[in-house]
């Protein structure tokens, strides 16, 4: 019986820091959240663009009177159609192209070399991120593309944009094809290919 | 002989044709990787830039550039452990690429002239810089270089004395530039949450 008090403290003890590493992990969910577990009710999976922070970058851009800064990548599909002319020469991007705009609130630095006057605006906050795929048997009604939003918060992590976000998401794929018809020309994306 | 004189004919046409087409792409197809700085580094040295992963954007309004940093996998590697924020340097091998772009403001729908978005417009100039501290240890272990692109030929050039920022016949043009980023090993571009 004395033999068995010691063991039975040990694996109590063990249950214990087993169980405190389990609720401090919870707790810290924006960097322990799985983002790719996420899905737009009715829309894109997070999980349909894993790897995006590894995909090479398209352009950068930004929207001083929105307040943010982008930083647009495209998946190897998407970036070899875009070495290869599309949208451009009036070809579409091929099915399987997957688009991921990474948008942060503008930051400005004024420290030297810069300064007040000369500031240079870099990426503060992540406001949120948002993904475009091309899958035409998916998507027939919005030419192919399918849309979501995920905003960002430090405190919560990432969570479907709804109707109510900067930029509204309704439950399903197609939140940026209405706007994105604007560039019909383009085969309906905004963001060229800049020369580098 | 009418036959010949038709053959000749096509012959000549078909050579235009073709000189034509080399002179007008002779603008496309500068080697740019033979290009060096005086002195300096080699745009060889940065090798394949154009696929490396995006560090972030950035943009001088009063300098009239928006930017993209590229930097190469060993690079990228470091900033992910938290380099240089967690006090450690970065290691030998990494490259740097800041790609810089006069704005373009697109004012069509969705956006406007109240609104507009900035995206690139013509290229400027990339700018790399190289760790290497036995190449390099009069500048912290940092090389730094700069070229010029010209848009109507199509050609990039080593930057001078008379560029913006001026650059030397030495690796060094950023040095002294970079010493006010001392705190984060001479990089003044931080690797913000995607």
């Amino acid at each position: 019986m004395k033999k068995i008090l010691p063991l039975l403290l040990v694996i109590l003890a063990l249950a214990f820091v087993f169980l405190g590493r389990r609720i401090a992990s919870s707790q810290s969910t924006p960097a322990k959240q799985d983002k790719y577990s996420l899905k737009v009710p009715g829309g894109l999976a997070f999980s349909d663009f894993k790897g995006y922070e590894d995909w090479q970058a398209v352009s950068p851009s930004l929207t001083d009177a929105q307040g943010v800064i982008r930083l647009i990548l495209a998946n190897p599909v998407m970036i070899d159609a875009y070495k290869q002319g599309a949208p451009g020469n009036g070809k579409p991007f091929p099915d399987g192209s997957k688009i991921a705009k990474i948008v942060w609130q503008q930051k400005k630095l004024t420290d030297a070399p810069f300064a007040a006057s000369v500031p240079d605006t870099v990426p503060g906050d992540l406001n949120e991120v948002e993904f475009i795929e091309k899958d035409s048997k998916r998507f027939p009604d919005t030419h192919g593309w399918g849309y979501a939003v995920f905003d960002y918060d430090a405190s919560s992590g990432f969570k479907p944009a709804t109707l109510t976000s900067k930029s509204p998401q309704a439950q399903d794929a197609k939140c940026g094809a209405a706007c994105h018809t604007l560039a019909a020309s383009q085969d309906y994306i905004f963001t060229a290919y800049p020369k580098r | 002989m009418k036959r010949f004189l038709l053959l000749l004919v096509a012959i000549v046409a078909l050579m235009l044709a073709v000189l034509g087409r080399k002179a007008s792409s002779a603008q496309g197809t500068q080697d740019k990787y033979t290009l060096k700085i005086p002195g300096g580094i080699a745009f060889s040295d940065f090798r394949g830039y154009e696929d490396w992963q995006a560090v972030g954007p950035s943009e001088t309004d009063a300098q009239h550039v928006i930017r993209l940093i590229l930097a190469n996998p060993v690079m990228i590697a470091a900033y992910r452990q938290g380099i240089p924020g967690n006090g450690k340097p970065f290691p030998d091998g990494s490259k740097i690429a800041k790609i810089e772009w006069r704005p373009k403001q697109i004012t069509d729908p969705p956006f406007s002239t109240g609104t507009p978005d900035t995206v690139p417009g013509d290229l400027a100039q990339v700018e790399f810089i190289e760790k290497d501290n036995k190449r390099f240890p009069d500048s912290r272990g940092w090389g730094y270089g700069m070229f010029e692109y010209d848009v109507p030929s199509g050609t990039f050039k080593p930057a001078t004395l008379s560029s913006h920022p001026p650059v030397g016949n030495d690796a060094k043009c950023g040095a002294a530039c970079h010493e006010l980023a001392d705190s984060t090993d001479y990089i003044f571009t931080a690797y913000p949450k995607r």
